[in-house]
Formats: C-alpha cells, sequence, structure tokens
C-alpha cells in the first residue's frame, strides 16, 4: 500500500472512535512479524449488576451496565490491554487521533489505548454537563469541565501511564485511557481476540492490563513475517 | 467520585437536609422530577443525586476519602460502619444518618495509618466511636 494511502487509512480508522489507536506499522514492515492470541477467564465469570444511576434520569436512564468485567462465549475477555514491552514506538504519533465520547451518560469506548504523543479528542455528545476528570494513581493529569454539547477538546498525551477516567457529576460514568510507550500494542475484542502487528523479530516481555483481573506477563518469541500466538488465562480477584 | 448506592443516598440526604433544618427541599425537588416524567422512586432518586451534588454532600464524602481510592460507598445497615480495601480500590459501608462525611474520614485516616490493614471498622453503637483495623 502507497504510505500516504496506508497514513489516511490510520487517521480514518482512529477517526472512527476506535477503543485503540492502530498500531503505525504493519505486520507486512520488513523483518516485523506479529503476535495473536485469545484472553480467557478461567472459571464462571462473576455476575456484575447494573450500575444505578443516580441523577440526571431523565437523559441518562435509571442503570447503565458495568463494563468493568464482560466476558464472551468460551470466556475471552474483553478490553485487556496487551502490549510489548520494548516494542517499537510510532514513528509520527502526533498524527494519532483517538476519541473518547460521552453519551448518555456514558463514556465511549470504556477503553482507550493510544501511544504515547497520540491526541485523545474528548467529547460530550450529551446535552448535559459532563466532566472529564483523569487520574493516574492520585494525581490529577486533567479535569475539563464540559458544558457544551459535541464540544471536541483534543489533548495530546505525550507520558506514559494509564489513567482512570470519571465524570464528577456523574459518578458510575468510568473509563480507562492507557497511554503506551509502544504502537505494538492491542485491545482484546467481545471474544477476547487480539493481535499485535508490526513487532521487529526478537525476544520480547508481553504484558497485560485487565482493570479488574490485574496484571500478567509473560515471554515470548517474534520471527520475521511469523505470528508468534500468546493464549493467556486470567482468574478473577 | 464514587458510586453512591441508592438505598444509602436517599435516607443520607434526607437525613442530612432534616439536619439542617431544610426537611421538605428533598421532597419538593422530587416533586419537580415527577412532573418531569419521572416515576415516585425515579423522582426521590434524581432529586437525591442532584441535591447531593448541589449542596456539596457528594463532595464531602470524596474529599473524606481523598488519599483512598473509593469506588462505592454502600449502606451499613446496622452493620459496623466500614472502610474495605478491594484490590486497588475500596468501598465505605455508612450508616445514611448525618455526620457520614466525617466518620468516613476518620475510616479513612485509619486505613491510611495502617496499610497493611484491609477493613476500618467504626464501631459507633453507643460512647465515644473507636474506630479499629483488621
Amino acid at each position: 500500500m502507497h504510505a500516504l494511502a496506508a497514513l489516511a487509512l490510520l487517521l480514518a480508522q482512529a477517526d472512527a472512535g476506535a477503543a485503540s489507536a492502530p498500531a503505525p506499522r504493519g505486520a507486512t514492515a520488513p523483518g516485523a512479524g506479529q503476535v495473536s492470541g485469545k484472553v480467557t477467564l478461567s472459571g464462571l465469570p462473576p455476575k456484575l449488576a447494573p450500575l444505578p444511576v443516580t441523577r440526571d434520569i431523565k437523559i441518562c436512564g435509571t442503570s447503565k451496565p458495568d463494563e468493568s468485567l464482560e466476558v464472551g462465549q468460551g470466556g475471552g475477555v474483553k478490553n485487556a490491554v496487551l502490549w510489548i514491552v520494548d516494542g517499537p514506538k510510532p514513528a509520527r504519533p502526533e498524527k494519532i487521533k483517538v476519541t473518547l465520547d460521552q453519551k448518555q451518560c456514558e463514556f465511549m469506548p470504556h477503553l482507550v489505548a493510544l501511544p504515547a504523543g497520540a491526541t485523545l479528542d474528548i467529547v460530550n455528545g450529551d446535552k448535559l454537563f459532563h466532566n472529564v476528570h483523569a487520574r493516574e494513581g492520585d494525581r490529577t493529569v486533567f479535569n475539563y469541565a464540559m458544558p457544551v454539547p459535541n464540544h471536541v477538546i483534543p489533548k495530546p498525551l505525550k507520558q506514559p501511564g494509564l489513567l482512570r477516567i470519571t465524570c464528577d457529576v456523574h459518578p458510575w460514568m468510568r473509563a480507562w485511557v492507557d497511554v503506551l510507550p509502544t504502537s505494538a500494542f492491542a485491545v482484546t475484542e467481545e471474544a477476547g481476540s487480539y493481535t499485535i502487528s508490526g513487532v521487529p523479530a526478537g525476544k520480547y516481555t508481553l504484558r497485560l492490563w485487565h482493570e479488574r483481573l490485574g496484571e500478567k506477563e509473560q515471554e515470548i518469541q517474534v520471527t520475521a513475517g511469523g505470528t508468534a500466538t500468546v493464549d493467556v488465562q486470567l482468574t478473577p480477584r | 467520585m464514587a458510586r453512591l448506592d441508592p438505598n444509602f443516598l436517599v435516607p443520607w440526604v434526607r437525613a442530612e437536609l432534616e439536619a439542617l433544618g431544610e426537611a421538605a427541599a428533598l421532597d419538593a425537588h422530587a416533586a419537580r422530577a415527577q412532573e418531569d416524567g419521572l416515576d415516585p422512586d425515579e423522582a426521590e432518586l434524581d432529586a437525591a443525586g442532584d441535591l447531593a451534588a448541589r449542596r456539596g454532600l457528594a463532595a464531602a464524602l470524596e474529599g473524606a476519602a481523598a488519599p483512598l481510592w473509593l469506588t462505592e460507598v454502600r449502606e451499613a445497615r446496622g452493620l459496623s460502619e466500614r472502610v474495605e480495601r478491594s484490590g486497588p480500590s475500596c468501598v465505605a459501608w455508612l450508616r445514611a444518618t448525618p455526620g457520614a462525611a466525617q466518620r468516613l474520614a476518620q475510616l479513612v485516616a485509619t486505613l491510611v495509618a495502617d496499610p497493611r490493614s484491609a477493613v476500618a471498622e467504626l464501631a459507633g453503637l453507643g460512647g465515644t466511636p473507636g474506630c479499629a483495623t483488621r
């Protein structure tokens, strides 16, 4: 694919509000391979009660699904982030944009992963006052009031880190933004599957994070043009 | 901001407002919400959530829990009031009575002072409330 066309496709995908920014390098890059697999939960998944809505019920509805643990058919775990420690960095991360929207008092998507240097476009899609409060541990990273519907705040995120996002007006609203030090990452979809493309051949550590199931690491080997299959099983905590 | 369980939120806001001599405020607010088409239970919950935010009650709870990541406040229902670690975050069980934020602050301070403990409890039935960890 022509480089310009590839970049245009990349930006189009990012603007569509995908849960994660696509990796700028393709699996077809010379000397690159990929890592794919499935993340599953062992045993029966816990049944999570819906989160009660306690304000602005007329617009927000009466309850929201608890997205902190979503387990699909075959035990596949959605919204686990996997990345290659010391993996490649994107060539031009400032060109990458990922959207975090607020619709009917829910953050959409629930989890955003993007490489350091990319921009998070924060949107208020509701005709309601929201604020977007991002914390890393105890520290507030940013806190934007968003009173105007469809207002977009572009927030460049230069430092890697895991941001916990809340709306202080609507306490049930939760999201995560994972800013990663590499372009070699993926977020599991409904069935728990993932693919990390554009990984140069070599030995690496594959790291996983899930908001309820914690972290896990595994040593892996990637070969040029090959696919390393790495399935990960997690246990409820 | 921690999620507030409706079973805690509504009676707690009512109790705090009564203590301020504004017992009618919740019902008046709920009546307006009903006029907007909510059923009585929804309207009461909506009003309690709104008043908790507008009167700074929810912020007071949040401030009391600031050293910890408090994800939820539930009603203690006759059990001792406590804050319990749950992975990296914490859950609080509080009585829906006035002064919940001050009691939460005491619980949080006790838990923070003892990082190895999973639970801080406030035994408040009679006498001066004490706070212990386990």
